[in-house]
């Protein structure tokens, strides 16, 4: 921490503030929230902020604060998981493409450059129409998005350090390949890997919120932010709220956790290198 | 005006001079000097050397004599006058007129200095219609001029080539026409030969000489290497943190320093005469001190043999010795008396083949072939190569850069497949390589790399990285490690304190001890060391040198060493091989190595090594570079393109027989050994 900038140590406490306050009411929801998310109050339909209903009721008279907080475990939860999956998945592609290169690395790349040529959501609509919607499905379909970017990403810094002399050291020693990239290589990789994935994680929740919108996403009543924010989208000139509410609970959760993942990422590479990179 | 060196005439205006100039870096709370009252004077047609360690300030001066802040370093006081004009006084578009017009510099790394979008002659025309005012077809006749000036054939081509497609030395020369393109009065050479061969760096001083004679233009040369110091200037001003420590003629600094620094840095240079190998390289202890910790008095008296108590108490004058002799040391008088040099040290050992005894090969290479795609093509790196290393011996490895030592070296190692012939191992043949080779082989072969920053691997402190070997080989048990790594530590001379630091933390000379005790750890039987000093200053050099082959000796490891350095291969190795284009061209002892017969390419070499102490033959032929020839599987003599003593088709037809049938000792040339035998030897030793 010494070696940060007093502006990296805010970016970084406000990071890691905001992403501890949405996983409370990710954790405390049903607990917390004033309401309950699919009770419909018939007699409050399109009501604006009231002491009652303290961000109003959207169309059918739910309580928009109480769907917001029950909803972020959902959102949540599929961001991170796809998030995570596709990190794990994409880590491991990119450094087997980077580090074996040649045929395998042509291979790979070429599957991947077919993958991010194909429309996103003409993928997702494909894949759960196969499976059929649900969560599970949808953070599948979201972590193979979002695999190949991070694969692509990944092999391209991998292929920087598979290069230089200590990983030639440690094959000279007979190291496993394995030994070699998960121990040599990969550490070097951290703060790139923490940009990216927060930068996929906000991407998720948008995704979530595409599928949502037509209609793949989790099963209605269940709230989820990316569903509140479609289903009102209809009615937002005269009853504002519905969409307003988790749009700004979208943007302030991404721009969270990219405040959290640069602080990391400055910590990570201060600490190893001396000097604060600028970028990954 | 004081006139501070014997060249040239005291009353003409000097090309370049410095009076009391002090260079800070300036940030909102502190200004750290970074150069400290230099006064420094070339004369026209002078050539004057800078010679210092990096980070000494070398650099940063040389950027204030074009008016330039090299990372914010802003001269805050004293004067730099260019031909008798104060730069501080010009404006933008005159100071715009004095780059390039009257001080041109030469960079070090041609490749970041071109641009690799624009063609060199786009790049050669800007510079001339900007100095020149050169339009149209007298524009395209003085660029092709200007790098016919360079010794460049092929001009037409060489306009219409982007950098990436020239060699380094072909971009050096290009650099040298930009530079001379406005016709400067003085020129300055920043490290730009540094990373070139040998061969191909002689050639381009030597043309730098030739265009100061012809043209009296000066030369600034800043550098690190002594030897070519004193082959090329007539003064030389060497600077130590940022002080100017002592200036004067070449012959004087170089013969008989009056600063204890320059002294030592002088001692530091391997020595070419044959009876001074296997000793220890005298050394500079310490470091440099760091800016936030600068001593009171004389910045290097915390490492000076020599000092007292008056040396740490006040900062001495920069005061003169003898006309245009200056230095900055109470005690120059007292240094110039002593001339002796300081007695060396010897090793456990005496090193030489004898010491050897009854060589047992341990390693074994035949007719070994290595081949790598490069586009297209096929490159064959390694052509057919045999030779053997034996149990403690050191067995050095000397060629340019692209001659196939790192592919063999890689090769030997398993990092590559050899394409043919056979490497064996003790006995064994090594099939395969990396995990695929047997795990007790593993762990006898290890390696030293060149640069320390990039072989250890900045994720892991250094504890991590010396106890990988241990618990991978499982040499030591568990609750030992700690302690071996330890003493793997102090082997390499740094404390148990270092166990818990990360890569960044340490200098570059720390590292590669480092890196010196990881290989050491798994008690290898064979240790390739590639260019293991090379990246190192001088002055750790000899001691990264010193502990190498102190561990050698005591574990009586042998060494396959490989290096472009002459020098330093002369000091380690018990048997020479010189590589030309992937083939051995010689090999032998270093004493049988230095003396005729040469093969035409050791002669090269060893007439274009900087060396100090030795006077060099006057006339060496060399031949024209240009005719290089790139490697092929047809049978010839690699050299033959290049040769200064090509005999004719016999050369470029058949693979050159050995001259020797002695076991120890090759000569592959096609030149009969009588005349061989009757060169002229190149080196002489200067007594002292």
């Amino acid at each position: 921490m010494k070696n940060l900038t007093s502006q990296q140590v805010t970016t970084l406490l406000i990071g890691s503030g905001i992403a501890a306050f949405f996983t409370l009411i990710a954790i405390f929801g049903p607990w917390i929230a004033p309401g309950d998310a699919e009770t419909m109050h018939f007699t409050h339909l399109k009501q604006g902020p009231s002491s009652e209903f303290l961000l109003g009721t959207d169309r059918f008279g739910r309580d928009v604060l109480s769907r917001l907080i029950i909803g972020t475990r959902t959102t949540i939860v599929i961001a991170a998981s796809s998030t995570a999956l596709a990190t794990v998945l994409g880590t491991a592609i990119g450094l087997i493409s980077a580090y074996f290169g040649g045929r395998v690395d042509g291979v790979v790349m070429r599957l991947n450059d077919v993958f991010i040529a194909f429309p996103t959501l003409v993928f997702a609509m494909f894949v759960i129409g196969v499976l059929g919607p649900g969560i599970v499905n949808g953070i599948l379909v979201i972590a193979l998005i979002f695999t190949s970017s991070i694969a692509r990403v990944v092999r391209s810094a991998a292929l920087g350090v598979v290069i230089l002399e200590y990983v030639d050291a440690a094959r000279i020693r007979g190291e496993t390949i394995l030994f070699i990239l998960c121990k040599e290589v990969l550490p070097n990789l951290y703060p790139t890997i923490i940009v990216e994935v927060c930068i996929r994680f906000g991407f998720a929740i948008l995704v979530t919120a595409s599928l949502s919108y037509i209609g793949l996403g989790p099963p209605p009543p269940m709230p989820d932010w990316g569903t509140m924010a479609s289903e009102g989208r209809s009615l937002m000139l005269t009853n504002p709220w519905p969409v307003f509410a988790p749009c700004i609970a979208i943007v302030l959760l991404v721009v969270g956790i990219n405040f959290l993942g640069d602080g990391l990422r400055v910590l990570l590479v201060a600490r190893r290198t001396g000097h604060l990179g600028s970028t990954a | 005006m004081m006139a501070v060196q014997g060249v040239g005439n005291p009353h003409e205006t000097p090309a370049l001079a410095f009076h009391d100039v002090t260079i800070s870096f300036q940030t909102k709370a502190i200004s750290s000097p970074v150069v400290r009252n230099a006064t420094l004077t070339i004369a026209p047609g002078e050539a004057m050397a800078l010679v210092g360690e990096s980070g000494s300030g070398k650099s940063t001066l040389a950027y204030a004599a074009m008016g330039d802040e090299l990372n914010g370093a802003r001269v805050i006081s004293g004067r730099v006058e260019v031909s008798g004009t104060d730069i501080s006084t010009l404006s933008g578009p005159m100071l715009q007129r004095l780059r390039g017009g009257k001080v041109a510099m030469v960079p070090q790394d041609p490749m970041t200095s071109l641009s690799p979008s624009l063609r060199i002659g786009r790049q050669l025309y800007e510079v001339l219609s900007l100095h020149r005012g050169l339009k149209g077809r007298p524009l395209e006749d003085s660029a092709s001029e200007a790098l016919r000036l360079v010794d460049l054939t092929d001009v037409p081509r060489i306009l219409r080539s982007y950098p990436h497609q020239l060699s380094g030395g072909q971009l050096q020369r290009v650099l040298l026409s930009l530079a001379m393109a406005g016709q400067p009065g003085l020129l300055i050479l920043d490290e730009a030969t540094t990373g070139l061969d040998v061969t191909t760096e002689a050639h381009i001083l030597e043309l730098v000489g030739r265009i100061q004679r012809e043209t009296r233009t000066s030369v600034l040369l800043i550098t690190h290497n002594l030897g070519i110091v004193r082959r090329f200037c007539q003064s030389v001003a060497v600077i130590y943190f940022g002080d100017i420590v002592e200036i004067g003629s070449v012959e004087a600094v170089l013969n008989h320093p009056a600063h204890p620094y320059s002294r030592a840095l002088l001692d530091c240079i391997p020595p070419i005469d044959s009876h001074i190998t296997g000793q220890r390289l005298p050394t500079i202890d310490g470091a440099i001190p760091r800016r936030t910790d600068m001593p009171a008095g004389c910045l290097f008296a915390p490492r000076c043999q020599r000092a007292t108590d008056v040396c740490s108490e006040r900062v001495p004058e920069l005061r003169t010795i003898s006309p245009g002799y200056l230095a900055r040391c109470v005690y120059a008088e007292d240094e110039l008396a002593s001339m002796l040099r300081s007695p060396r040290d010897t090793l456990l050992n005496e090193r030489d083949s004898s010491s050897v005894h009854r060589p047992i090969p341990l390693l074994e290479v035949k007719d070994l072939v290595v081949t790598y795609q490069s586009g297209r093509n096929r490159v064959t790196a390694v052509n057919k190569i045999s030779f053997s290393c034996n149990r403690g011996e050191v067995l050095g490895i000397v060629g340019e850069s692209g001659c196939g030592k790192t592919s063999l070296a890689r090769c030997i190692v398993g990092l590559i497949e050899p394409k043919g012939g056979q490497i064996v191992f003790d006995g064994q043949e090594l099939t395969g390589y990396g995990l695929r080779r047997p795990h007790p082989l593993r762990k006898s072969v290890q390696m030293v790399f060149q640069n320390p920053q990039s072989s250890i691997n900045p994720q892991h402190t250094v504890e991590q990285c010396l106890m990988r070997p241990l618990v991978l080989y499982e040499l030591v048990v568990r609750k030992k490690r700690r302690d071996k790594v330890v003493e793997l530590l102090e082997s390499v001379q740094l404390g148990s304190e270092y166990m818990g630091r990360y890569p960044h933390e340490l200098s570059g000379g720390e590292l590669q001890r480092v890196a010196i005790a990881r290989a050491f750890s798994s008690d290898p039987d064979l240790i390739v060391c590639d260019e293991p000093v090379s990246s190192l200053d001088v002055s750790i050099q000899a001691g990264v040198l010193n502990l190498l082959m102190e561990l050698q000796q005591k574990n009586k490891v042998s060494f396959v060493f490989i290096s472009h350095d002459l020098n330093v291969v002369r000091h380690v190795s018990n048997r020479i091989t010189v590589m030309y284009n992937g083939r051995i061209c010689e090999m032998g002892t270093p004493s049988e190595l230095f003396v005729p017969p040469y093969h035409p390419y050791t002669e090269e070499l060893l007439a274009a090594v900087p060396m100090v102490g030795v006077r060099k033959r006057k006339v060496i032929p060399t031949g024209n570079p240009s005719r290089y020839t790139t490697t092929t599987d047809t049978p010839c003599c690699q050299f033959s393109g290049r040769c200064p003593r090509y005999l004719g088709m016999i050369c470029d037809k058949s693979v050159p027989p050995d001259k020797f049938t002695h076991s120890e000792r090759h000569l592959y040339c096609h030149i009969p050994l009588k005349e061989l035998e009757s060169m002229e030897p190149v080196l002489e030793k200067v007594v002292e």
